[in-house]
This record gives C-alpha cells, structure tokens and sequence, in this order.
C-alpha cells in the first residue's frame, strides 16, 4: 500500500466526519476532504499528516467559507425545516431531527476556534495537534476546550428550552 | 490550595497532562470538594459536547451514504481515484452551475396559479407564466379551472386543491422499467410540471393525503395528480435543472413522520445526489403539495411506492 493510499484509507472518514459537522453538508464535506488528499500529494513528505490533514482542511473550509454562500443556504433549509416541525407532533424520529437542528446552531454560535477545538478533539487530535492546527500554544488548548464545551452545553441546552417554550405558547 | 482550573481539568480528564501533573490534579480532586464538583462538571461537559455533536451525525435509515470501500480493495493505483474523484466533482459541480439564478428566479418566483394537471398539458416547458399558457389550454372540466377561480368558489383552499379530484390523493404506483423514449417524455413532462412548483401564494388545508386505488398510476411517466408530482429521479432530475428542490425522503420501513429533508445537492449522469445520498435513475420520487410548500415526497428502493400522507415539507431550496 502507497503512503497516499494508507493515508486515504486511515484518514478519509474521520476527516469527512469532522467537515460534515462542521459544515451540516457531507456533500461539501467530501469535496473538501478530496481538495485536501489532492493537496497532500503533492507534498514530498508530511511531518505529522494527521494535523497537516486536518489543517489543511480548516484552511479550506475557511477559504470558502469566506463566500459563505452555502453555508447561509444550509441555515435557511435549516430555519425551514425547524419551522415547519414546529407543526408536527414531535416523535422519536422528529425528536432527533430537532435534536441535530438545535446542536447544529449551537456548534454555529461558538467561536471559529472554539468549534474547531472541539471537533478536532472528537477526531481523536491531541493536544500538541490540535495546538497546531489551530495556531495556539499547547498550554491553552485544555482552555479553549474548557470554554467551548461548556459553551456547547449552554447553547444547546437554550434551544431546547426555547424550543419547549415555543411548543408551551403554541400549546395554550 | 489553588482555585480549581477547567483548562487544566479537561486536559486531565483528555489524559493530556504528563504523568506528574496528572498525579497532581488527581489528588486534588480527591482532596478538594472544589475541585472534585469540579472534575465531575467537566465530566459532564466532556460527555455533553460529545452527544451533542454526535447529533450531527443522525441520519436516518434508508439514505445513509453508501460506506467508502477501502483504498486496499482496489485494483487501480490511487491517483486514478483521485483523478476520478476530481473528474466526478468538477463534472457535477458545472452540472449544478448550469442552473443559474437567471434561470432558476423566475421558475421559483413566478406565481403560478394553473392546477399541476394543467400546467403538465397544457403549459410549454418554458418559464411559467399566465401569459405564456395558450388560450386553448382550458379545459372544459371542473380541473381545469384558474387557480384564481378556485380560490373564489372555495376560499380557504389552495392552489393544489383546486386541481385535486381528491385531497385522498396520495398514489400507489408500480414501478416499471423505462424506455428511452418514455424517458424523455418525462424529462419533458417533468419540466412543465416544475412550473407548477413555483412559489404557491395560498395556503392550503392539512388534510393528510391517503393513498387509494382510484389513485394508482403507472410510474413510468413523470405524472401529475391532483398536484402530486412523481417519476423517477432522471426525470424530476430535469426539474431539478430548472429550480433547486428539498426533498424530504422517506424510507420504505419507516413510518412517515420519520421522514428526513434531504436538499438536493447534484444532478450528474443518471444519478442525483440528496445530500450525501445518491438517487438512482430508476428510484421513485414524488411530491405532494401542501400549502406554500411541498410535502409527502418518498424514494423508495423496491418495485412498490406510495405517496405517503403529508408528513414533512418539501421546500423549494433558496436560489443560489
């Protein structure tokens, strides 16, 4: 097996997870992580490939996030969707479907650097990559993931809350 | 004693800390109540944040993407995948590009009040407007009335309704093979029925769709009945060139409410991809109108498929 293969095979999935959630669009996720296998063969050698992958796929994702066309299409499927399951009798199903939506927005409300701590984390990156993806000392990673996380929890939790409220007023 | 610190805590619960410095945190936590409620907050945050962004990942039962087959199983070398890879992508994104805001606005804005049957007969796969359906178009039945005089006989009702024989209108279909020849008849149906779909300005009654024999059609053709549109994924693939859908998919085993909006993402060759999940030429879709969206749409699998009560919206997706 070639270096690019072994790195394909080691790294797609957890790079193509990484991008779906950070970006709600697998679509966009894969072509991401193929612009980012492309880049790495053209590299000679990769010193440390999984922070090199993972960094060069941030890049990416910030480079076109710049554009932020899709990114404000998704929201607004987004918004639809909520909407209308707003009207719905919430189910099992539903449940988790809102359940996505709300960790969706709450993951989009943090800081770029907080979202991408911790989902460089949920890949499996420690510290010292992470520390280098994200261009910040090793010391202030446990911070950054500190805030993010509670973070998270805050915001999703406020969603539901918002969401139970919303379903209270529609009720009475 | 110091003051617990969170930073330092979640780098010991990641087992981060070198061993001495997590020796040390591990005595406090056991010594210090403070930094014990500490610790277990941070354990709680820890597992939070991983549910929570494990949520990301739900995606229900019958459009899970196809898993990556591994490099190793392969017999080409890897720069064929990769070139292919880039070959696929370029090639699907142009296809995508061709639908252009010029072309797409005035399909999804235009405020097209002719029955769904209507427009499939009488509307020429054009940019759907009032003027440009021609005057024999009329027909003589009660379906074939204006959506405007609908709107005056039946207030409350919506622009579907008045094309509907029956708001039971929900389809069992047997799914057939395909000509070439039927193929293009619905690729061409299917562009008229698209008109249709542009920004319906009336709300229709929640009344849920129930399939019934009377319904039942055959499935080779892009049909429209009473406002539901169906055919198989080639043909609402030329729908798809003329205005962005979401699709919400449902699954042959699941119950309707398990339904899932996928937005159409790409069109290319005989397939069209539902965010990550690749619609076959051959699969059924069909969509059922509900107010000022569209509901009830399904994809099935098998040689069998319903048009299930209205259970999720389809929205016409925000022009690019």
């Amino acid at each position: 097996m070639s270096d690019i293969e072994r790195l394909f095979a080691t790294y797609h999935l957890p790079l193509v997870r990484y991008l779906t959630r950070r970006l709600g669009d697998r679509d966009w996720a894969e072509e991401i992580a193929q612009e980012t296998f492309v880049r790495a063969l053209r590299q000679e050698a990769l010193v440390n490939e999984r922070s090199w992958l993972f960094a060069v796929a941030s890049n990416l994702v910030r480079d076109e996030a710049r554009k932020d066309i899709r990114r404000r299409r998704h929201l607004e499927v987004l918004a639809a969707e909520a909407r209308d399951a707003q009207a719905e009798a919430p189910d099992v199903a539903l449940e988790r479907a809102l359940d996505a939506a709300d960790a969706r927005r709450a993951l989009d409300a943090l800081a770029e650097r907080d979202r991408q701590a911790l989902l460089l984390r949920e890949e499996g990156l420690d510290y010292p990559e992470i520390a280098e993806v994200l261009g910040i000392a090793v010391g202030s990673v446990g911070t950054t993931l500190s805030r993010a996380r509670r973070r998270l929890a805050e915001l999703f939790e406020a969603q539901g809350a918002a969401r139970a409220q919303r379903g209270n007023h529609a009720a009475s | 004693m110091p003051r617990p610190d969170e930073g330092l805590i979640h780098a010991w619960l990641d087992g981060q800390l070198p061993p001495d410095e997590a020796a040390r945190v591990e005595q406090l936590a056991a010594a210090d109540p403070e930094w014990a409620a500490a610790v277990a907050e941070a354990r709680g945050l820890v597992a939070a944040s991983s549910r929570i962004l494990a949520a990301l990942d739900q995606v229900p039962a019958g459009v899970i993407p196809r898993p990556m087959a591994a490099p190793s199983r392969r017999v080409l070398p890897w720069w064929t995948k990769v070139a292919a890879a880039v070959v696929v992508m370029v090639g699907g994104s142009m296809l995508v590009l061709r639908v252009t805001p010029d072309t797409v606005a005035p399909v999804v804005r235009t405020e097209q009040k002719l029955p769904v049957a209507e427009q499939v007969k009488a509307t020429p796969p054009v940019a759907p407007t009032p003027a440009a359906v021609p005057p024999h178009a009329t027909k003589p039945e009660p379906a074939a009335r204006t959506v405007q005089d609908a709107a005056r006989s039946a207030p409350g009702t919506g622009v579907m309704t008045a094309a509907a024989p029956s708001r039971d209108a929900a389809i069992a279909v047997e799914a057939k093979d395909v000509t070439g020849a039927e193929r293009a008849v619905r690729e061409r149906e299917a562009t008229t029925a698209v008109a249709a779909k542009g920004a319906p300005t009336q709300e229709a009654p929640s009344t849920p769709l129930l399939p019934t024999a009377k319904n039942t059609v055959q499935a080779q053709r892009v049909t429209s009945v009473g406002g539901v549109v169906g055919g198989t994924a080639t043909a609402l693939r030329a729908e798809a060139r003329q205005a962005p859908i979401c699709y919400r998919v449902l699954p042959d085993s699941a119950p309707p409410a398990a339904a899932v909006v996928m937005r159409l993402v790409r069109v290319y060759g005989d397939t069209m991809r539902l965010e990550g999940a690749p619609v076959k030429s051959t699969e059924t879709a069909w969509l059922v109108p509900h107010g000022a969206s569209w509901r009830g749409v399904m994809i099935t699998r098998g040689d069998t498929v319903r048009v299930t009560p209205a259970t999720g919206t389809l929205t016409i997706c925000p022009t690019p």
